[in-house]
C-alpha cells in the first residue's frame, strides 16, 4: 500500500492511477490518457499496462468498473477504488511537498524570497 | 472495403499467439481483452507485432505465470528455485549419461597397455581393480591399476619421451603437454617445498584411446646416498641400483553423451521447476487456507532440505567449469577425466537423505495443491453451488 511514509510510487503507476481518477477507462483508454498526461513521455506497452493493472487490483487500488462487448470482444473498464484515490492523493501531496521544497530552495539563489521550511518535511 | 480490414485478423492472430506466455486460465479470462487493447494501440496498417511489444508481452506473460502480481519476492524465489532444480536436473542427466560408459578393460587388455608403458615388464607388480560407476562418495568411474618398478637405464625425461612415442604409435592420443612433472615443484598449490634438483624425479602422464584413459605415474627411486643432479640432460646418473617406480591406472573416459545430457537435463529441469513454482504460487493465491498453508510449508521445507545439497552441486559445477576451461586452455592436465558436474554432494551419504527428503516434499507440494479441490471462488465472481 502506498502511504505518506512509504516508498515513492513509480511514475507509470502514478500516471495510471491519475488516468483512472474521475473516469473509468478501458485498457487502450488508459494508454492514451497516460501518453497525454505525460506529454508523450510515457508510452505504456500493453503487457506492462496489464501487469500494472493486475498489481494495482491485488493491492486494492483499482477495480473493474464494467464490461462492454465491442465487436465481439470484451472490453473491461477500470476505476480507482477508495484506497486507490487515497494512495494517489497521498502521492500527489508528497510530490507537491518535494516540488515546493525544491522551488523554495531555488528561489533565493535566483534573487527571490528566502526559503521557508516546507510544512511536513522536518 | 474488405481489403482495409485485412491486416487486423492476421495481426490479432499473431498477438494471440504471443499470449501463450500467459497461463491458460488468465488467457481464457483476459485474452480477448488484451488482444482488443493491442489492436487498438496498433497504428493502422500494422501487420505484425513490433519486437519490443512482443518481448514485453512475453515478459508480462511469464511474470503472470508466477501469480501474486504485487509481490516482488516471488520473482526472485522462482529464479532461485529454477536454478536449484536445474542443477539437480543437470546432475541427474550427467549421472544417467554416465551409464552409457563401457566396461573397464579386462586383465588381458590391461597387460597389453602395461607392455606399451613398460616394455621390459613391471617387476614386483601388484594389481588393483575398483569396478562400478560412482563407487564411494566421490566421482570415481572405476579404475584398474598396476604398480611395480623397472630398472632405470636412462633419466626420467628420456624415459617419458620414449613412452609417449610408444603410446602414440599404438594409437593413444597424447603429447608432451600431457606430462606433468613433479607436482611439488610445478603445481605447488599447497606450498609444498621443492628442491629444484628434484624437478625431474617424478611425472604423471595421460593418454586417451576411445573411451579409455590411461594415467602413468613414474618416479625415480634413488639408491641410498645418491643425489639427483637436477639437470635432466646430464649423462645417465651414476645410477647403479636406481629404478623407476611405475603406476599404470586405466579409467573410463567421460562418455560423449554426458555433456549434452547434462545440459538438456539442466535446462529441462529448470524450466519445469519454474513452471511448477509458478503454478504452485498461483494455486495458493486464492485457495482455502489449510491447503494453502500445507503447500507453503511443503515448499519451504523443500527449499530448506535442498539448500545444502544444491549449494554443494553449485560449487561442484563451478569448480568443474573452471577445471574445464583450465584443461581446454592446456594449463593443467591431470587425468583427462572431464567431470562436468560434481554429483557427489547429492548422491553421497551426508546429503543423500536431505536431497531425497527434499524430493518427497517437492512432489508432495503440487499433489496437495492439486488434490485440495478447486481454487476458492473469486470474491467478485458469482457464487454458485
Amino acid at each position: 500500500m502506498y502511504g505518506s511514509g512509504m516508498a515513492a510510487m513509480r511514475e507509470p503507476t502514478f500516471l495510471i492511477l491519475t488516468a483512472l481518477a474521475g473516469e473509468a477507462r478501458h485498457g487502450y483508454g488508459v494508454i492514451k490518457e497516460v501518453a497525454e498526461l505525460s506529454g508523450g513521455q510515457v508510452t505504456l506497452l500493453t503487457g506492462t499496462l496489464y501487469m500494472a493493472l493486475d498489481r494495482l487490483s491485488a493491492e486494492g487500488l483499482v477495480e473493474v468498473d464494467r464490461e462492454e462487448r465491442v465487436g465481439g470482444r470484451l472490453r473491461r473498464y477500470y476505476r480507482l477504488t477508495r484506497a486507490g484515490g487515497d494512495a494517489l492523493a497521498a502521492e500527489a501531496a508528497r510530490l507537491r511537498r518535494n516540488a515546493d521544497t525544491a522551488q523554495a530552495r531555488l528561489t533565493p539563489a535566483r534573487g527571490g524570497h528566502p526559503a521557508r521550511p516546507a510544512p511536513g518535511l522536518a | 472495403v474488405h481489403g482495409a480490414q485485412e491486416p487486423a485478423p492476421r495481426l490479432a492472430r499473431r498477438y494471440r499467439r504471443l499470449l501463450v506466455a500467459y497461463p491458460r486460465a488468465y488467457r481464457r479470462d483476459r485474452g480477448e481483452e488484451l488482444v482488443d487493447t493491442l489492436l487498438e494501440a496498433a497504428p493502422p496498417g500494422r501487420r505484425r507485432p513490433r519486437p519490443r511489444e512482443a518481448a514485453n508481452l512475453v515478459r508480462a506473460g511469464l511474470r503472470c505465470r508466477l501469480g501474486r502480481p504485487a509481490s516482488r519476492w516471488v520473482v526472485v524465489l522462482s529464479v532461485l528455485g529454477a536454478l536449484a532444480v536445474g542443477l539437480l536436473g543437470a546432475a541427474t542427466g550427467c549421472r544417467l549419461a554416465w551409464q552409457t560408459a563401457g566396461p573397464l578393460p579386462d586383465d588381458a587388455r590391461v597387460a597389453q597397455v602395461v607392455r606399451i608403458v613398460a616394455p621390459g615388464g613391471l617387476r614386483g607388480s601388484s594389481a588393483y581393480r575398483r569396478d562400478g560407476l560412482f563407487v564411494g562418495t566421490d566421482y570415481e568411474p572405476g579404475s584398474v591399476s598396476r604398480t611395480g618398478w623397472q630398472p632405470a637405464s636412462t633419466d626420467l625425461p628420456s624415459f617419458a619421451d620414449r613412452m609417449l612415442a610408444r603410446l602414440r604409435s599404438a594409437g593413444w592420443q597424447t603429447s608432451s603437454q600431457r606430462v606433468t612433472w613433479n607436482n611439488a615443484c610445478f603445481g605447488g598449490w599447497w606450498g609444498t617445498s621443492c628442491n629444484p634438483a628434484d624437478r625431474f624425479l617424478r611425472l604423471a602422464l595421460t593418454a586417451r584411446k576411445g573411451t579409455l584413459v590411461v594415467r602413468v605415474q613414474a618416479s625415480r627411486v634413488l639408491a641410498p646416498g645418491q643425489r639427483a643432479t637436477g639437470d635432466p640432460t646430464a649423462s645417465a646418473p651414476s645410477a647403479r641400483g636406481s629404478r623407476f617406480a611405475l603406476t599404470v591406472d586405466l579409467y573410463r573416459g567421460t562418455p560423449p553423451l554426458v555433456l549434452p545430457a547434462e545440459l538438456a537435463g539442466g535446462v529441462a529441469a529448470a524450466l519445469l521447476g519454474w513452471l511448477v513454482f509458478g503454478w504452485l504460487s498461483r494455486r495458493t493465491e486464492t485457495r482455502a487456507r489449510p491447503a494453502r498453508v500445507a503447500v507453503l510449508v511443503l515448499s519451504a521445507a523443500t527449499g530448506f532440505l535442498w539448500a545444502v545439497p544444491v549449494l554443494v552441486a553449485a560449487v561442484g559445477t563451478l569448480y568443474a567449469a573452471v577445471d574445464t576451461v583450465v584443461v581446454h586452455l592446456g594449463l593443467f592436465h591431470y587425468n583427462d577425466q572431464w567431470v562436468p558436474n560434481d554429483l557427489s554432494g547429492l548422491f553421497a551419504p551426508p546429503f543423500r537423505g536431505l536431497a531425497a527428503l527434499g524430493a518427497l516434499t517437492a512432489l508432495a507440494a503440487p499433489l496437495v495443491a492439486l488434490v485440495a479441490g478447486r481454487p476458492a471462488t473469486e470474491p467478485t465472481g458469482p457464487t454458485t453451488s
